[in-house]
């Protein structure tokens, strides 16, 4: 095999890297077809030495560039093991204590504000269903059953606030949690 | 020998090679590759590895007849890493022979 096809068949092996990738692969091994010639050595005897193109294109493949979540987590799996990094754990203490903390119990106290309304208002609905079968409201029956269906469906509303709301701020706590324990270690880069 | 054996060190010989000096691929290629008898196509992949995980850089520098020749340099990270692999090569071995040979010392026991 001379230098061309030994080339031309490693750029067939190397199918599914980006090309970038490839063309880099391809001119390192261009030079050292040329570095082995400058030595004296024939095409195909660099070609023979180089080992099968197949082979090399599998370990270039295995070795590719880890994807950027992956490096993330090895980076941090590394930093835990050297230990919290001491800016980190002061940024993270401070960040709690002055915003997060007070930031989370308002929100909290918010959303628990709206899950009392919502269910202030199903007890009214109740009162309004009570009275209508009981036939406290004989005069003004319809006028209740308007009001008990007006209030449901802004209950409906109240509730689906409130469900997304302890959603998002359970998911952004996840986030926040995640976030701290990543700059106890690391730090901010 | 055992290629399984090569795999797992290759990566340490080519970061103690480099501790040397800066080299270039074929150089590097043609001196691991006739001490240790693998393809001189195995060190380009770990090099590329060891590239995108920093430690080692490329530079390219003329050649005296020629065109320019990538170069690698071993880097701070690199250095460290040599240390710790070469330490933990050096663990492994031993423990290997102690077994190695306490096989050897049992066998004549019988």
């Amino acid at each position: 095999m001379n230098k061309k096809e030994y080339l031309d068949s490693l750029e067939k092996e190397l199918e599914g890297m980006s090309y970038k990738e490839a063309k880099d692969i391809l001119s390192d091994i261009t030079e050292h077809f040329d570095s082995g010639i400058q030595a004296g050595k024939t095409e195909e005897e660099i070609a023979e030495g180089l080992g099968d193109a197949a082979e090399m294109a599998r370990e270039f493949k295995k070795g590719l560039t880890l994807p950027a979540v992956i490096k993330n987590k090895q980076k941090f799996e590394d930093a835990k093991k050297t230990g919290p990094d001491t800016f980190g754990v002061v940024f993270v203490v401070l960040m709690a204590i002055f915003v997060a903390i007070p930031l989370w119990i308002t929100i909290f106290a918010a959303l628990f504000f709206v899950a009392s309304v919502f269910v202030g208002i199903l007890g009214i609905i109740g009162v309004l269903i009570a009275g209508v079968v009981s036939g406290m409201f004989s005069g003004f029956v319809l006028s209740a059953i308007f009001a008990a269906l007006t209030l449901l469906f802004f209950d409906i509303f109240v509730f689906v606030c409130m469900f997304l709301g302890f959603k998002y701020l359970f998911k952004l706590t996840g986030v926040y949690v995640k976030w701290s324990k990543k700059v106890w270690y690391q730090g901010l880069e | 020998m055992n290629s399984q054996f090569k795999k797992g060190v290759l990566d340490l010989c080519v970061l103690a090679f480099l501790s040397n000096g800066d080299s270039y691929g074929y150089n590097l290629a043609d001196c691991m590759a006739s001490k240790i008898q693998v393809a001189d196509g195995t060190v380009y992949p770990i090099l590329r590895k060891l590239a995108s995980e920093g430690y080692v850089d490329t530079y390219l520098k003329e050649s005296q007849n020629g065109p320019p020749r990538k170069y690698y340099h071993l880097t701070e990270l690199g250095k460290t890493k040599l240390d710790k692999d070469r330490a933990e090569w050096e663990e492994f071995s031993k423990a290997v022979d102690e077994v190695l040979s306490s096989d050897k010392e049992d066998r004549g026991d019988e």
